[in-house]
């Protein structure tokens, strides 16, 4: 009476019964995962803002907040510009080769506009905010301007890029922005859209 | 090196499981609960619903603990941390509607699950402490429930647990004492909100998921009941297995996989068709945040708590009826000993158990209906009747269960 | 097999014992169906400039964000804020909610209460609702505003040019969009979850006939050893 058991087609049905049910699984795991990533609202509240420039005097730095971080708006007077290259030998990525930064600040001003630098200012080391010096000598006698960390003596150019010999391992990080006209910047945008 | 071989005990198996039997009797488990256990081979539909409560448990946890991750148990942020979850979180709007209809199915599980024990007779002897802590499993389930349902913090929620704390206030001396008590303040507020939820998400769960161990526990060791309510350890083959009996795995997990599987397929279509469940599920008014100045038209509690709800109300005095709800499940504790006949399932038991089980059901439906109903002259009169033949169930069980003309029993299980 | 059709008798009994006790209950005012869907975009989108033209001025929409109904309704952020800044000759950030442009101490003076949010506000009254309640004003002969759906309403006849000027079908379509709108505010999720439903049940499914030729596979064996 009893039949012979179809080995083949009971394992063929464990396995397929297995495969779709890890598919299945798989599925069911998708929104608890996505559910970690950062909500609509922390996205509204990381979106771009934009500043107004207009009262920026040379040599000023202005500091806002974007996703937390604090945001430095310098406007770099002349003299700094010309200073960049002198500083070149003692720089450690003087060309941003390891630093983040959008690709339109991969050059020697690390910025869009030569004369405005829009960096995060935080410091690449252990996440201190550096300090804005923009006078020679102010933090020792060889000192052309520049950033300074306070917590452990990182010392970045006025286009924050590191100086060989401190703790920072690469430049200040410049975020995405760009220029919605010649006195507001849009930041946390770039050309291409959002980050 | 070769020292040490010779201290080892030969045939020792020096694979992982080897190595963990020696230290922890996982194949043991496994085999007794699972692979060994011998169940009867003609479980029928109602047997799926235990599975299915566990799956429910399980889906219960696992979205409770990610709804925690946004939710905000306070009175300011509460209501908007609900909206932030089905709006702002990827995502949060399913595993909140998961969390949402699974409250409702756990209901509709358990209570198609009390219902099949109620007639296999699965409460009887041996079986008397498996039910008995399968009633304390839906104590618990309701408090968790009603704890639950507060923390959305909208207009039902704040009422329906006004109203239920309330009924505290029944008991004579201390009673509006204890009502204060359970609330932390003179009304439902932030302090209320603040308890239930930490009740709800780590207290009650826990104790939840040690009163099912206890339950399966128990069950294995007397065995699981079947349709006929025959005992199949009677008939055993040369080996000392029950004839009529069957390993769990692999028949039963992949017969309650099959269950699972129908099951989700229609939960899923609540979830993504119907979450509101006809306003059952997720109550209207709920969508509009707590206001303890104004009370809704008309209040309700959520479906699974009306039958007990309207025998609350056909009682006209508050003690009374307070004591009625509670005598409503209490009774069902009593049921191993209130039911004299020794045959088990409703197969072979005279007509006064199938009237009286029939009228029972008809009783908890008519009332559960009533108790979403605004209270009329007609219904009020409608949910005394019913409250009556409710009770009537266990009295009747009573004195009819020991002179029942019941058919005379199979030897062997039948298909 | 028999004892599902067992179990299906029973629930029949229930639910026809359940339907004994409805016998007497009442019934309100008719509600008139509103035949809408959230997956009509155009719908959404007339429905939305709706909002913003008649009823913005004094309900907010708080907990809907601007730029994420822009892209739910086909319109980029920057359209989103035109449509939806409509009264504030769309100037605001994408990210903002949809705020009202009543101060709510005026509005106190002026209706005599708050007018409510409506961010839940289909959820709360049921879309049929919303339609028959928006079609349910009229002037009488006194000049007096009446609603027949809801009788001592504060809310004025907004819409009263509208429904005075254009042909009945008409007016009742551009409320249709109206609520239509109000009913995706209520659950922006909605759309994608009639969507992706489908898919689901297609793959549980096919869950479903595989475990159940597992099964019958398998009981082969309880079959043959009785």
């Amino acid at each position: 009476m009893t039949e012979p058991v179809n080995e083949k087609r009971r394992n063929f049905l464990v396995a397929a019964t297995g495969v779709v049910g890890a598919v299945g699984a798989t599925f069911v795991a998708v929104p608890f995962v996505s559910s970690w990533q950062p909500s609509e609202k922390a996205q509204a509240a990381g979106a771009p803002i934009d500043v107004d420039i207009s009262a920026l005097a040379e040599g000023q730095m202005l500091t806002v907040e974007w996703r937390g971080k604090p945001v430095w708006v310098v406007r770099r007077p002349q003299s700094a510009l010309e200073a960049l290259p002198t500083v070149r030998d003692g720089l450690r990525d003087p060309d941003s080769q390891a630093s983040v930064q959008p690709d339109f600040a991969r050059n020697e001003y690390r910025s869009l506009k030569p004369e405005y630098l829009v960096m995060i200012g935080v410091c690449t080391h252990l996440g201190c905010a550096p300090l804005y010096k923009p006078n020679a000598g102010a933090i020792s006698a060889d000192w052309v301007g520049g950033f300074f960390c306070p917590c452990h003596g990182s010392r970045f150019d006025m286009a924050g890029r590191v100086f060989k010999s401190v703790p920072a391992p690469t430049n200040l990080e410049v975020p995405p922005y760009r220029f919605l006209s010649d006195t507001q910047i849009r930041i946390g945008e770039n050309e291409q859209g959002a980050a | 090196m070769s020292d040490n071989k010779s201290n080892m005990a030969p045939n020792k198996k020096l694979d992982i499981l080897g190595w963990i039997d020696e230290r922890f009797p996982l194949t043991q488990v496994w085999n007794e609960h699972v692979a060994q256990y011998y169940a009867p081979k003609n479980f029928n539909f109602f047997y799926f619903f235990g599975a299915l409560a566990l799956l429910v448990l399980v889906n219960q946890l696992v979205t409770g603990i990610w709804l925690t991750m946004s939710y905000k148990p306070s009175a300011a942020e509460a209501f908007n941390s609900i909206e932030y979850i089905m709006r702002d979180v990827d995502w949060g709007w399913l595993i909140r509607y998961m969390h949402s209809t699974g409250a409702s199915a756990f209901f509709i599980v358990i209570y198609v699950h009390m219902f099949r024990g109620l007639m296999y007779g699965s409460y009887q002897k041996p079986r008397e402490l498996v039910w008995l802590i399968g009633m304390l499993i839906f104590l618990v389930l309701m408090a968790e429930a009603f704890m639950g349902y507060l923390l959305p913090w909208g207009q039902m929620s704040y009422w329906g647990a006004q109203v239920i704390i309330s009924l505290f206030g029944a008991v004579p001396i201390v009673g509006d004492a204890m009502a204060t008590w359970i609330r932390g303040d003179f009304v439902i507020s932030d302090v209320t909100l603040n308890r239930f939820f930490a009740l709800h998400v780590i207290a009650l769960p826990l104790v939840l998921v040690v009163l099912v161990y206890l339950h399966i526990v128990a069950l294995h060791k007397v065995g699981s009941n079947n349709p006929d309510g025959i005992d199949i350890k009677q008939h055993k083959n040369a080996l000392g297995l029950p004839k009529d009996g069957i390993p769990f795995h692999p028949y039963y997990s992949i017969k309650d996989m099959m269950g699972a599987s129908v099951f989700m397929f229609l939960f899923a279509l609540v979830i993504f068709y119907w979450p509101e469940g006809g306003g059952f599920f997720l109550e209207a008014p709920n969508f509009e945040p707590a206001n303890p100045m104004k009370t809704p038209e008309h209040i309700a509690p959520v479906w699974y708590f009306t039958p007990f709800y309207a025998i609350l109300r056909a009682v006209p005095d508050k003690l009374l009826g307070v004591m009625a709800m509670g005598m409503s499940i209490m009774f069902l504790f009593v049921l191993p000993w209130l039911d004299r006949c020794r045959v088990r399932s409703i197969r072979y038991r005279g007509w006064q158990f199938k009237a009286n089980l029939t009228m029972f059901v008809v009783s908890f439906f008519v009332l559960g209906y009533l108790g979403t109903q605004p209270p009329t002259p007609v219904l009020t009169l409608l949910a005394q009747v019913f409250t009556f033949t409710y009770f009537s169930y266990f009295v009747v069980m009573w004195l009819t269960s020991p002179m029942e003309r019941t058919k005379p029993l199979p030897e062997r299980v039948t298909a | 097999m028999s004892a599902l059709i067992q179990g299906l008798l029973w629930a029949g009994l229930a639910i026809s014992s359940m339907s004994i006790a409805h016998a007497s209950n009442e019934h309100a005012v008719a509600l008139d169906k509103a035949k809408i869907s959230v997956l009509d975009q155009a719908s959404l989108q007339r429905g939305a400039d709706m909002y913003a033209q008649y009823c913005m001025g004094c309900h907010s929409l708080k907990y809907v964000r601007v730029n994420r109904a822009a892209k739910d309704l086909g319109w980029t952020a920057e359209e989103g804020v035109g449509h939806f800044q409509y009264l504030r000759g769309g100037k605001g950030k994408p990210t903002d909610m949809i705020e009202t442009t009543l101060n709510p101490v005026t509005a106190k003076t002026a209706f005599g209460t708050v007018p409510p949010d409506l961010s839940l506000e289909a959820r709360l009254r049921g879309t049929d609702w919303l339609y028959t309640f928006l079609r349910s004003y009229e002037r009488t002969a006194d000049g007096k505003v009446i609603n027949h759906l809801f009788s001592g309403v504060a809310m004025p006849y907004v819409l009263e040019g509208l429904q005075t000027s254009l042909p009945a079908r008409e007016f009742d379509a551009k409320v249709a969009d109206l609520v239509n709108f109000l009913d995706y505010a209520a659950e922006p999720a909605k759309p994608k979850r009639l969507m992706l439903g489908w898919w689901v049940l297609g793959f549980l499914m096919i869950l479903v006939v595989l475990t159940y030729l597992l099964k019958q596979e398998f009981w082969r064996d309880v079959k043959t050893q009785a």
